[in-house]
């Protein structure tokens, strides 16, 4: 085996350092995602506040990760795998950066919610807002197992989700029928609903990215081709 | 007797055996191919001698042939003779040329046949004593035409061909010991120098440890390689049974343990740990964000690395609430203790809320009493309208403090294990309709339905008292926050054969998720100003979960759509359960 030439361990280490600095910024946002969920069942504005700060630092993470992409592929002629996983890196930080948005907003919903007499919270948020948080766990696992099963799974999962999201739909808006009074409540109710589900539709932009990292095959849009 | 080899005269043993083998088993397989090739070479040989002779004739005309078939048997060491065309013998090295001319006739050998024919002629034959011999023959030019040329020499045999090979192998197997035993001493001797220190660490730790002491070794010292073996299988022992401790004392911790090494990555992980933070299947190897995506960890994990030792408490994904400590360790890298303090908080918190909801809730009716009295007192006995009515508000709360008391105690009682329990076979239905019956009027009052839906046959081993104390309140539970003119379920069924599980179905407000679990608490109240305006004393649902699980049963509340609660709890079913069986053999 031909040594490793200094600036290939440097090429090597500075690969690592952006993984890590991904794998930082998923934690963030996954963490993001429980305390979102907690605020919002456990009335507690105080968590709220402090997840919405937490938002600062997914930012600054996802304009850093953009530059040290940018800089790799600038300096280096990147091929096969690296080349993918640095052009996965750039597209994973705007879905994680997008899923903590949605953190935030379920985060106000929260703080707005809680000043309401009664929570109104449908059972299905919590389960949901899991959910979406193993969805989540179970692409960046997948991304740091080198595992395209686990992605495959969150594929098939997010029909769950789906199906949670149109039974909360369903559900607010009978419940609107009979007690108008609480119609605006549910309706932020019905929003928080509508993120965790497009929550988990990024959870499967991820899944997807991580698929074609680790198998080389784009499995976005099925059928694109035959229009 | 035994011998005893070192390490040293075991290796050079071994390098010799291999030597042994490798030239005897050579020896065997090029013995024939040496014999072949030793024959073609002479043949080769033989051919340029004739080749040779021929040349001398064509060079030297009238030159005698005899001589130079002299000449050139003495330059080549190989018998040479000279035919004309026809066979005929006119010079050789072996005879005079008087002896030739006395030999009649051409020669018939065979190789001067084939000459004849294709210039070159070749056979072997056994000389006048038993040897063998090998002729060529060639044609050759010569000033006076065409000749014959032959040489011949005595074919060695396979002893003499493979002679000499015997001998360079044996030369390069003794050359081959010679140097394995060189290397040998050179090797033996780096290798003592380089161990020397462990060696004498080791025995330096014997010396320490060893009471007895073993003099005659210490004495001898750790020159010898056979020393150093025994004394690193020791030391090897020792530390095999060490880490097996130690691994034994890691496995059963219940604190998560990880250490990191300097580069971040996991050296050591315990079973707590796998489970308290959901580790994957590989974790060693892996950087800590690899193995677990909890920035807080990662950041106390950094803080540690820089040195001293931090302490952080937080919630993982999971929902586990952790305290953990991160220490920089002497080896540059990071050990991390994480003990689960989910349960040790819930109780904290369970234990503040008690006292201070028992304080509250004692301090409201003692409050109204004496403020009664001393209005009383004040003036208000001598109104005989108003002393009724501040002697009945006195009543009521003395009878609330009453049964604040008496639910706490019996609270105590279950939970101390002193509440008798006299378990037997109850049929679920029948209690269900004498507790339903005692609630029937308030029903009326207000306009509620009350719903039974249960199967008559079905039974449940249950103590008869501490059922209808289940029944009566989570049924006056329901009452509370059911809306007038509303309807309460009561339903039965047994969804294992062991299992009976009884539910309670409302239309009120709900339970918001985060509450339900919590509501089986001593004292806690989702509205407390709403459920104390009902009277209740936020103790009746506590003390249903204690009857229940003091029975072997669980209870809960699921929400029920579009709103409302479900409050169900199981009980063990009867011994004699077989509700179906029973309702057959009533319809039969």
């Amino acid at each position: 085996m031909l040594p490793l030439t200094p600036a290939f361990r440097k090429f090597e280490a500075e690969l690592a350092s952006l993984r890590e600095e991904l794998l930082l910024m998923a934690g963030r946002v996954e963490e993001m995602i429980h305390r979102a969920g907690r605020a919002l069942v456990q009335r507690d504005v105080k968590l709220a506040r402090e997840t919405m700060a937490l938002d600062r630092a997914v930012n600054r993470a996802e304009v850093d990760i953009d530059e040290r992409c940018l800089d790799i592929l600038s300096r280096h002629q990147l091929m096969a795998s690296d080349l993918r996983f640095v052009t996965l890196a750039m597209k994973m930080v705007t879905d994680l950066e997008r899923i903590a948005d949605l953190a935030v907003n379920i985060c106000e919903r929260a703080i707005d919610l809680s000043r309401a007499d009664r929570i109104v919270v449908h059972a299905d948020i919590p389960l949901m807002t899991s959910l979406v948080q193993q969805q989540v766990a179970g692409a960046i696992d997948s991304f740091v197992n080198g595992d395209p099963s686990k992605a495959w799974e969150v594929l098939e999962n997010d029909d769950d989700v789906d199906t949670l999201y149109h039974r909360v739909f369903e559900d607010t808006l009978q419940w609107m029928r009979t007690d108008s009074e609480k119609v605006h409540q549910l309706i932020h109710v019905q929003s928080v609903a509508k993120w965790l589900e497009r929550m988990g539709d990024h959870s499967t932009n991820l899944a997807e990215l991580v698929i074609f990292m680790l198998e080389g095959r784009d499995v976005r849009h099925p059928g694109r081709n035959s229009d | 007797m035994t011998m005893s080899l070192g390490i040293r005269g075991r290796l050079f043993l071994f390098a010799a055996l291999m030597i042994v083998a490798v030239v005897g088993t050579a020896g065997l397989f090029v013995e024939r191919s040496v014999v072949a090739s030793v024959r073609a070479r002479l043949e080769l040989e033989l051919f340029r001698h004739a080749k040779s002779t021929g040349v001398l004739l064509e060079h030297a005309p009238g030159e005698a042939v005899d001589e130079i078939a002299d000449r050139a048997a003495a330059a080549t060491r190989s018998e040479v003779s000279i035919f004309a065309l026809d066979g005929t013998p006119i010079g050789s090295s072996t005879m005079a040329p008087l002896e030739l001319e006395q030999l009649v006739g051409p020669s018939t050998d065979p190789e001067l046949r084939e000459a004849m024919e294709r210039e070159r002629g070749v056979a072997i034959r056994d000389d006048a004593d038993g040897t063998p011999r090998m002729f060529v023959a060639v044609r050759v030019a010569s000033p006076s035409g065409a000749l014959i040329t032959r040489a011949s020499a005595r074919i060695p045999t396979a002893a003499e061909a493979v002679a000499e090979l015997r001998v360079a192998l044996a030369f390069a197997g003794v050359a081959g010991l010679a140097i394995a035993g060189g290397l040998l001493v050179a090797v033996g001797s780096q290798v003592e120098r380089a161990l020397r220190p462990v060696v004498s660490s080791v025995a330096a730790a014997k010396l320490v440890d060893s009471v007895d002491g073993d003099s005659q070794h210490d004495e001898e010292g750790p020159t010898s390689l056979r020393s150093v073996a025994v004394d690193l299988e020791q030391a090897m022992g020792t530390l095999s049974s060490e880490r097996n401790r130690f691994e034994a004392v890691l496995q059963t911790l219940e604190q998560a343990v990880l250490v990191l090494g300097p580069d971040d990555r996991v050296v050591t992980v315990n079973r707590a740990a796998n489970t308290m933070l959901s580790l994957p299947e590989q974790t060693v190897g892996r950087t800590l964000l690899e193995a677990v995506r909890v920035p807080r960890l990662k950041a106390l994990a950094a803080a540690a690395a820089d040195g001293g030792t931090h302490h952080d408490e937080f919630d993982l994904p999971s929902g586990l609430r952790i305290n953990v400590r991160a220490t920089r360790h002497s080896d540059e890298g990071v050990v991390i203790v994480a003990t689960d303090i989910t349960e040790m908080r819930h109780l904290e918190r369970v234990r503040r809320d008690f006292v201070a909801n028992v304080s509250h809730e004692l301090r409201t009716p003692i409050s109204v009493i004496r403020a009664n009295a001393e209005t009383l007192l004040d003036g208000a006995l001598e109104d005989p309208k108003a002393a009724r009515m501040f002697v009945d508000a006195t009543h009521r709360h003395a009878d609330r403090l009453g049964s604040i008391v008496s639910d706490l105690l019996d609270i105590s009682r279950i939970e101390a294990g002193r509440y008798v329990l006299n378990p037997a076979e109850l049929n679920v239905g029948e209690v269900v309709d004498q507790v339903l019956d005692l609630v029937e009027l308030k029903a009326a009052e207000k306009g509620i339905e009350l719903v039974v839906s249960i199967d008559h046959a079905l039974e449940i081993h249950a103590d008869r008292k501490a059922m209808e104390h289940i029944l009566i309140n989570l049924v006056s539970n329901a009452f509370k926050y059911e809306p007038e003119n509303g309807t309460i379920e009561v339903t039965a069924h047994a969804p294992s054969p062991d299992t009976v599980r009884i539910e309670i179905l409302d239309n009120g407000p709900g339970i918001d998720p985060a509450h339900r679990e919590r509501i089986f608490e001593r004292f806690f109240r989702v509205d407390a100003g709403r459920s104390r305006d009902m009277g209740g004393t936020g103790l009746g649902l506590s003390i249903v979960k204690n009857l229940v699980e003091a029975q072997g049963g669980e209870v809960g509340v699921d929400p029920r759509s579009p709103k409302g609660s479900v409050f169900w709890f199981t009980l063990p079913a009867g011994r004699s359960a077989g509700g179906m069986q029973r309702e057959e053999t009533s319809s039969s």
